[in-house]
């Protein structure tokens, strides 16, 4: 189990992760999502130790990756898929890492087999594809057989069959008791395999549930509503129990149908000048908790 | 294992698992090898037209002198690979596997540092067998001494094997400093090669010695072998005896290592 708890981390003026907690759970698949430069990879670098938190923690059992006595057989970690010498070999890239974590070099040749590299395992790195430098990275993380596995945008670079192939990988994981974090910017690559959901926008929490609750919540129905006297509708709202929200262009309500706001608004003579009913599904409420909150910083 | 051994053993296998360490490896015995024989060609055929006044040994000392080329031209080559080994892995990015591997930094930086030792060694007998085989060899065939016989010319073998290990630490300490592989090297070849040997002509400019100028790393390694053609060219920069020579190149390898950790290495990767 992996718990991020008040995580922050400051680049000079710019804060990248903002006291951000939320826990990684065994047995279950959480998707870590949010825009590009949303804070996903420093939080996952933070985990690691391989970036120094501002303030907060992160810990796996109780102690940080650095106080693990053997970090690779309780967390298995993929970053980017750039992190290999060019001229090494994917045998030799795994041996080395199984030689420095005291892993038996035996392990080598399986996860090189399970990741779908058994027979490009003696070729050198420089000459793989995206989608071979992600499943190497996948193999290295599993080398330790750890109980924890921290995933940075997976399914980068990988073809259609190999998203199926990781999908399936993960749950098979997530059912034999680990914790998996996956990360991502896009929740259709990870909806079909995630339980619970991680959402986080310029370094800050906007929503962590499990999956279906996310879901539950894309089928209420969202509208896009102005009106000439804003206030004379947020009364209205009161009075018929109606949540009033602001989205990103102006104000929402949540529970009615378009239909019923604008009978209502019609009986109070109220003047609408907007009334529009919001494209629903997860992608549509995923996009409504990020949008707004830009990837240019 | 535990993690100490662990640790450099992974350092051993980043070394072997790419093609750089016996590439180098010839460079070394060719580059070495061909100015040592460029010496021996160039003493024999022409030693006649040498300045009068210089001191130029004759037998077995104008052999080891002769062979003491080795690390002045050999030096650069664990000292590089002492800095690869720390920028090669901001370079390629690997950095990041290898402190997933082993997260306590000060070790993985140590392990970098005591594993270069033997690979100093190994480039120190690349740079011997370039000496006998482009030094040795032609010597022997043109009837001139070799040495070889001489025990003392075995010593001052051990002493570049010495020399050229203090270099590879030098080179970690630069490697971690500076981070970057390219300006590593550069900057390496620059003030060894150039900075250097332009400081040390000074007393011979001024006619007067600049005793702090023994210090130099370059000044220290050329103490270490005990023999150096640059000296004795020159006539400037004395040389210190060996044990200070050696505390000397040991104090600037831990100081830019010790500053490297504190200043890079610490640091965040990513």
């Amino acid at each position: 189990m992996l718990e991020i708890d008040g995580l922050t981390k400051r680049f000079g003026p710019l804060t990248a992760v903002d006291d951000l907690s939320f826990t990684v759970p065994p047995g279950k698949v959480t998707g870590f999502l949010g825009p590009n430069g949303a804070g996903k990879t420093t939080t996952l670098r933070m985990a690691l130790g391989l970036t120094r938190p501002t303030s907060g923690t992160a810990t796996f059992d109780g102690r940080t990756y650095q106080q693990l006595p053997a970090p690779m057989r309780h967390v298995g970690a993929a970053l980017e898929a750039s992190s290999f010498h060019p001229g090494r070999t994917a045998t030799d890239h795994a041996a080395m890492i199984a030689a420095g974590a005291g892993i038996d070099q035996a392990r080598c040749a399986q996860v090189l087999d399970l990741v779908g590299l058994g027979s490009a395992a003696g070729r050198r790195v420089g000459g793989f594809s995206m989608g071979m430098r992600a499943r190497l990275g996948l193999a290295v993380a599993l080398l330790g057989d750890p109980q924890v596995l921290l995933l940075d945008e997976p399914t980068n670079g990988l073809d259609p069959e190999g998203i199926v192939w990781i999908r399936d990988l993960l749950r098979h994981l997530a059912d034999q008791g680990k914790a998996v974090l996956v990360s991502s910017h896009l929740l259709s690559e990870v909806q079909q395999s995630v339980d619970d959901v991680v959402i986080i926008a310029h370094g800050r929490l906007v929503h962590a549930s499990p999956l279906a609750e996310l879901a539950a919540s894309a089928h209420e129905n969202r509208t896009d509503v102005a009106a000439a006297d804003p206030e004379a509708l947020a009364r209205l709202a009161q009075d018929q129990g109606w949540t009033l929200t602001t989205g990103p262009s102006g104000t929402v309500l949540v529970g009615p149908t378009a239909a019923e706001i604008g009978h209502a608004a019609f009986a109070a003579g109220i003047e609408l000048h907007q009334l529009a009913t919001q494209r629903g599904g997860l992608e549509a409420a995923f996009l409504a908790l990020t949008e707004g909150q830009g990837d240019i910083r | 294992m535990n993690a100490y051994a662990q640790t450099l053993s992974m350092e051993f296998r980043k070394y072997f698992s790419t093609r750089t360490w016996w590439a180098l490896l010839l460079v070394t015995v060719a580059w070495t090898g061909m100015n040592v024989a460029m010496m021996v060609f160039t003493v024999h055929f022409g030693g006649a037209e040498m300045d009068e006044d210089m001191f130029v040994p004759a037998g077995d000392d104008l052999a080891r002198l002769l062979y003491s080329m080795g690390t002045t031209f050999g030096f650069v080559f664990p000292a590089i690979v002492g800095a690869m080994s720390v920028a090669g892995e901001y370079r390629h990015q690997t950095l990041t596997p290898t402190l997933l591997a082993d997260p306590v930094r000060w070790r993985v930086l140590a392990a970098k540092f005591v594993s270069v030792v033997p690979l100093g060694a190994l480039y120190a007998v690349a740079v011997i067998v370039g000496c006998l085989l482009l030094g040795a060899a032609p010597l022997a065939l043109l009837g001139d001494a070799t040495g070889l016989g001489d025990g003392q010319t075995w010593e001052m073998f051990a002493r570049m094997v010495l020399a050229m290990v203090l270099w590879g630490l030098v080179g970690v300490g630069l490697g971690a400093l500076v981070t970057n592989q390219m300006v590593a090297i550069v900057s390496l070849l620059g003030i060894t090669m150039f900075l250097e040997p332009t400081l040390r002509m000074l007393p011979m400019l001024i006619g007067n010695d600049i005793p702090l100028l023994s210090y130099l790393p370059g000044a220290l390694g050329d103490s270490v072998t005990g023999e150096s053609m640059y000296t004795m060219l020159s006539d400037q920069t004395s040389l210190v005896s060996l044990g200070p020579a050696v505390l000397g190149l040991l104090a600037y390898g831990v100081v830019l290592t010790v500053a490297g950790y504190f200043l890079r290495f610490r640091k965040d990767v990513g």
